[in-house]
């Protein structure tokens, strides 16, 4: 039902009266983007580019390399002078677009430089370049497009780059053999403390930067799940040959030891702020299963119904944290997700008839839960509707 | 410092070190001694990959005699270069390379303490834009 009809269906419920009517009517018209106007925006400055680019290239061989580096220095300038200009006149939708564009140019112009001088790649440096040139102008970005681009960029360009040196590849190296899954662990842990400082101090100067942190640090960890939940057998197979058990030694548990006190150091300084509870009890059920599955026999049915519990205590946290914090769209979403995976244990795991009539009653028992958790959320608005009143 | 004078700072930033980093490679460039080195497909299937040759170094036809010492000094090149080519030149060089046997150079810049710059392609001696120009001349004709 679209506003319009629902406003008059309260109208004749006598819920509001017809001024309150108009009022929300033009309220929601106020908050309306012009989604429109963006897209057709989007798709001109995408046309105009890619014309741009088909007629360069196509007459690209008859260009002398001084007269391109010449017109890309210009373009360049040219892109900047106007950024600059659009942010001075307020025209934030110009701006963000050009911006865009302007990160892009340096990105091309490190390729053009790079064809014409005949520079040999070296595994993500050019990347890592720009990383590092966009990162003044990313800063100034006020949308997440920018700064959700850059940040795997640099990230991964980074880490191309540390890993030529002995030093990283040493430490890679102790993480690899202590146990499966140490090296994403440390990185999150580590990518973890960076959000939350930004957070904390940055969180309105650089809202975009820090939303963009979020996202990844949120998909990275949702990748780590998944990866553990259902590839511990399969894709990190191998990893099991370097258990900690086996190759016992004190870089292993000086690691370990560094990981359970980067987690309980994050709870602690960081508890007091958004997320950081929940973040540290995923931290904490990620480092824990980690360790368990150092132990574990290499038996796919015992491996897969580790990898279900893993996913089952992850999205419980997802479950308790919306329940306290009234979320009910993560709250739906957590438990579609848990309703999901109960599917799918059943066509890993459970094959006789015995062992599918216990999962049917613990997956009944689980579904109670969650109705009971709906209907305690439901109330807990209620209530707080009723005393705001 | 008001955020539009550091919005133009960091929109100045990139340019200024794109150009110094090109102004670089120019200057060392132009004024480090070339030397010629022999060079071969690096792996005859894929000889190009995308816009670039792939080729390896041959230092065993290399005349060494162009370096000071007259000794060749492979540890300071890497043993596989790409050299970028136009998309149709790229195509065209692939068919002919994997038929023909082609005294195929490269040409570095040789500075005193860095590293070696890639420069030039020959081909049986001449620029590899040169010899396709001829050869597809006489083909022609």
């Amino acid at each position: 039902m679209n506003l319009q009809k629902k406003l008059a269906v309260w109208q004749q419920e006598k819920l509001i009266s017809s001024a309150q009517g108009e009022a929300i009517a033009a309220f929601e018209h106020r908050g309306r983007k012009p989604v429109l106007m963006w897209s057709l925006l989007a798709l001109a400055c995408f046309c105009i580019l890619l014309g741009t680019v088909s007629v360069i290239s196509a007459n690209w061989q008859e260009i002398a390399p001084e007269y391109k580096l010449f017109l890309d220095f210009a373009l360049l300038a040219l892109t900047g002078g106007y950024v600059l200009k659009m942010y001075r006149e307020g025209r934030e939708i110009w701006f963000e677009w050009l911006l865009l564009f302007f990160a892009g140019l340096i990105l091309a112009s490190i390729g053009l430089i790079a064809q014409i001088y005949q520079i040999q790649p070296e595994g993500l440096r050019g990347y890592l370049l720009w990383a590092v040139l966009a990162f003044p102008v990313m800063l100034f970005s006020k949308r997440i497009v920018l700064p959700l681009v850059w940040l795997p960029v640099f990230m991964l360009s980074l880490i191309d780059a540390l890993n030529d040196m002995y030093f990283f590849e040493l430490i890679l190296g102790i993480l690899q053999k202590t146990f499966p899954f140490a090296i994403s662990i440390a990185g999150i842990l580590a990518f973890a403390f960076i959000y939350r400082l930004l957070a904390v101090h940055f969180r309105t100067r650089l809202a975009a930067q820090v939303k963009a942190m979020k996202f990844w640090l949120v998909f990275d960890i949702s990748v780590l799940v998944l990866v553990m939940d259902f590839g511990a057998g399969d894709v990190f197979g191998s990893m099991f040959i370097s258990r900690l058990f086996d190759n016992y030694s004190w870089a292993s548990v000086i690691v370990i030891c560094g990981l359970i006190l980067g987690t309980v150091g994050f709870g602690y300084f960081s508890y007091k702020y958004n997320y950081s509870r929940l973040l540290t009890c995923i931290l904490a059920i990620l480092l824990g299963f980690s360790l368990v599955y150092n132990a574990l026999p290499e038996n796919k049915d015992v491996l897969n119904i580790w990898g279900f519990l893993l996913s089952m205590s992850v999205l419980s946290c997802l479950v308790a944290y919306a329940l306290i914090k009234s979320r009910v769209k993560l709250l739906n979403l957590a438990t579609a997700l848990m309703a999901l995976r109960f599917f799918i244990v059943f066509l890993q795991v459970f094959g006789s008839l015995l062992m599918t009539g216990v999962g049917l009653i613990i997956c009944g028992v689980v579904f109670l839960g969650i109705i009971f958790a709906w209907r305690k959320l439901h109330l807990n608005s209620l209530i707080s509707v009723k005393e705001s009143k | 410092m008001s955020k539009s004078s550091l919005l133009a700072l960091a929109l100045v930033f990139p340019i200024v070190v794109l150009g110094i980093w090109t102004a670089r490679i120019d200057y060392k460039i132009k004024k480090a001694p070339e030397i010629t080195i022999r060079a071969e497909g690096y792996d005859p299937r894929n000889l190009i990959s995308g816009h670039y040759l792939n080729l390896r170094l041959n230092w065993q036809e290399t005349d060494c005699s162009q370096f000071s010492d007259n000794l060749c000094h492979p540890s300071r090149f890497k043993s596989i270069y790409n050299y970028y080519l136009p998309e149709y030149a790229a195509q065209e060089l692939d068919r002919i390379i994997l038929k023909e046997k082609l005294a195929i150079d490269l040409v570095f810049a040789y500075p005193k303490n860095k590293q070696p710059h890639l420069k030039r392609l020959l081909i049986n001696g001449q620029k590899w834009k040169k010899w396709l120009k001829k050869r597809n001349k006489k083909a022609a004709e």
